[in-house]
């Protein structure tokens, strides 16, 4: 167990394309991190680059208390558990968990137990002397699994590991990753596009977009407070809305007007400070969808309140979900097990000030911080 | 526009039983999902219906005419597929139009227009008509496709999972939208997945199969709410529904339910009660939604608690999803608002008994489904 520390990494290919541009993070002994980004986002390069897959353009990494820049990818004590599970077909599941092992010199017995204990933390006993082709998606994600952890690294990385299983099996493995890391407190790094596998299993999230390191925190720093824009759309699901609206001053008061008039906010105090420090020309409104209340009637004064007209709904079993349009513009947003509405009904779409986002509506930077 | 009717179908393949005695009825204007896991017969299905695949067995109908016979082109059945499949060399305006000008179609080029118009205005894409394929969004290439399906005018409209290969962000979008579109089109529909939520939100009504086997066809709330076998209600909702082998006693003139691996025990309302009486079963399967159960810190008298350990809390935005374990069974419930668990320690969940569901253990029927 180490803790893993990158400083000023940088990865450029050939034709100048910057996949890591400055990245600065470090993950804490046994911490359990996801590195979460779009496809291109450059999470898989920094991946590579610490496995030593990928040579590091600029830059060091630390594992524990040495640079692993020059060290092959065997000498560094990291294990990666594939997307692909990469297992040998002709080979038994024990086979295949012991393969690392038996290239390194190590008693038979020893092997042995070692492939019966992870065997056994991970519930695959039963399979030892089965062939890959014989098991399921959700077991031969087990195997890779068991075949990284068996060699004790010091840090264990996972690549997409859930992404071709299917909804259920993935909501399973999901809930058994991270109770397998609650066991082994191992440091682990998470690579994933989908935010509610960052969500659900990491202790901190770390965003990256083109290269760059948005955004590092837990999950309350992260979705609470994000730092822009695309932060703030991308971890959280149904995404957080954003209404196009300017900034405008009223004798002591400032409103946020709608694109082409459609709505009129009074932004108290606080927000107000915010916005007149940092004068943005325009704004983007940011409201998440579990945060707006639906009423059917205009609510008293003083209530943050979009005017809305229903241009979908929809009930989902236990919810409803409704789109409606304000102005020209689109907010999604939740609805009671109870209500239902139609199509082209006027709304009201009520929100808490506590939960309102400002961005401003060129660099998508919060105003908030 | 047409009635649809599949009257005792069986379709085979090789020793694979695709579809299996399938009888079902899509009424004229009608919008229906056919829903079920991979491998369940519903791609099978729509084929029958276009003609594509032959049944052994049984008679299908489109309006009053029996099809069976007839060519794919004779069936005036129109299909949009999950990839859209527009020719990338045409304007939006020639790929709707393309079907009409098929040989055999004598429509003069005054018809064509409007017909393509009219589509075009329907789906809201009159502004994209001069455009090439590569210059829409994913959304407006869906119109596309959708609005080249319904320019013949046919009699249904079969959809093949048209959503399923976006990733799960673009799916929210999609699916409102096309709720938005099918209130417009007045096409009697046939739309296949296996995602839930797209069955829960779009049709009429929803028909769930299985091994080319129906098992159920209602309203989504009522398919939801009453379904009529467990393997209908673990496919609605996820996290799925919880399943508790029980044994049946009977309390102070009240039904008890003991969970057979223990820790579970649960009274029931009169109601419950009554029907379980009626059906004789010593044992019975109880199902209980992710969503009626809840952790409490205090318990109090007359309510159902279960007492377990915490086994994983995953925050999920500002809910969560709690799984603990009673007597090494898993349970899932959602907390309403996002909380702190420690792993392993104790937790009371209180259980919404007037929620739950019976099922016989052997036919795996819901007993209050007759």
């Amino acid at each position: 167990m180490a803790e893993l520390r990158l400083e000023h990494v940088y990865k450029t290919y050939k034709g100048n394309v910057e996949a890591v541009i400055d990245l600065n993070l470090s993950v804490r002994d046994g911490e359990f991190l996801a590195l979460l980004g779009p496809s291109g986002c450059g999470k898989t390069s920094t991946l590579r680059m610490i496995v030593g897959l990928e040579e590091i353009t600029k830059g060091k990494i630390y594992i524990g208390e040495r640079v692993v820049n020059n060290l092959e990818p065997k000498d560094r004590n990291v294990a990666l558990a594939f997307e692909t599970y990469a297992l040998y077909p002709p080979l038994t599941i024990r086979e295949n968990i012991s393969f690392c092992l038996r290239a390194k010199n190590i008693s038979s017995e020893k092997i042995e137990r070692k492939v019966n204990d992870v065997a056994s933390m991970l519930g695959i006993e039963d399979i030892l002397d089965r062939k890959p082709g014989e098991i399921g998606g959700g077991q031969k994600q087990r195997v890779s699994l068991a075949r990284a952890l068996v060699r004790d690294p010091e840090v264990l990385l996972l690549d997409e590991p859930l992404s071709h299983l299917d909804a259920a099996q993935r909501a399973h493995m999901r809930t058994e990753l991270k109770r397998l890391h609650a066991e082994i407190r191992r440091t682990t790094i998470l690579v994933t596009h989908d935010q509610l596998e960052a969500v659900a299993m990491a202790e901190r999230i770390a965003v990256m977009n083109f290269g760059v390191l948005q955004q590092v925190g837990t999950f309350d720093e992260v979705y609470l407070n994000p730092a822009n824009e695309f932060v703030a759309g991308f971890v959280g699901e149904p995404p957080m809305n954003f209404l196009i609206c300017e900034p405008k001053s009223e004798g002591d008061d400032l409103f946020l007007i709608g694109l082409d008039g459609s709505f009129r906010l009074k932004l108290i105090p606080k927000l107000r400070m915010k916005v007149l420090e940092k004068k943005p020309k325009t704004i983007k409104l940011g409201i998440r969808p579990i945060h707006i209340e639906i009423s059917k009637t205009p609510g008293q004064n003083g209530k943050l309140e979009l005017p809305a007209n229903v241009f979908t709904f929809e009930f989902l079993g236990e919810e409803g979900q409704v789109v409606a349009k304000v102005g020209q513009q689109e907010v999604l947003a939740m609805t009671p097990p109870s209500m239902r509405l139609t199509m082209n009904e006027n709304i009201w779409l009520q929100m808490h000030t506590e939960f309102t986002y400002l961005f401003d509506g060129e660099t998508g930077v919060s105003l908030l911080y | 526009m047409a009635k649809v009717k599949l009257e005792n179908i069986t379709k085979t393949f090789g020793n694979v039983v695709a579809v299996n005695n399938l009888s079902l009825e899509i009424e004229d204007g009608e919008f229906m999902v056919l829903l079920g896991p991979s491998g369940a017969g519903k791609t099978t299905t729509l084929k029958l219906i276009s003609g594509n695949e032959t049944p052994e067995k049984g008679l299908i109908y489109i309006g009053n005419r029996i099809v069976n016979p007839l060519e794919p082109q004779q069936r005036n059945v129109a299909m949009a597929f999950e990839s859209y499949a527009l020719y990338p060399h045409f304007t939006v305006y020639e790929n709707l139009a393309f079907p009409l000008k098929a040989p055999g179609r004598n429509y003069s080029t005054q018809q064509i227009d409007n017909r393509v118009k009219e589509v075009a205005e329907l789906l809201n894409i009159t502004p994209l008509l001069s455009r090439a394929p590569a210059h829409l969004s994913g959304g407006q290439r869906q119109r596309v496709s959708l609005g080249r399906a319904l320019v013949r005018d046919p009699d249904i409209l079969l959809l093949d999972e048209p959503i399923s290969h976006l990733d799960a962000k673009l799916r929210h979008r999609m699916r409102a939208e096309f709720k938005a579109i099918s209130s417009r089109i007045k096409t009697t529909i046939l739309y296949v997945t296996h995602d839930y939520l797209e069955a829960m939100s779009l049709p009429d009504r929803v028909a769930i199969i299985d091994h080319g086997t129906l098992h159920q066809v209602g309203s989504p709330e009522d398919v939801f709410r009453r379904p009529a076998n467990i393997f209908v209600a673990s496919l609605l909702g996820q996290p799925k529904i919880n399943l508790i082998k029980c044994r049946i006693s009977t309390e102070d003139g009240k039904i008890c339910f003991t969970g057979l691996n223990g820790g579970v025990r649960l009274l029931t309302n009169d109601y419950i009660r009554d029907r379980v009486l009626k059906t004789n079963l010593d044992h019975v399967i109880i199902g209980i939604r992710p969503f009626n159960m809840i952790p409490v810190d205090e318990v109090h008298e007359n309510e159902t608690i279960i007492s377990g350990k915490v086994y994983v809390y995953e925050r999920l935005g500002t809910r969560g999803i709690l799984t603990f374990s009673v007597e090494n069974q898993n349970f899932d419930l959602i907390t309403p608002i996002s909380m702190d668990f420690k792993i392993d320690a104790p937790v009371n969940v209180k259980i919404d008994v007037n929620e739950i569901m019976i099922f016989d253990p052997t036919t795996e029927k819901n007993i209050f489904i007759d």
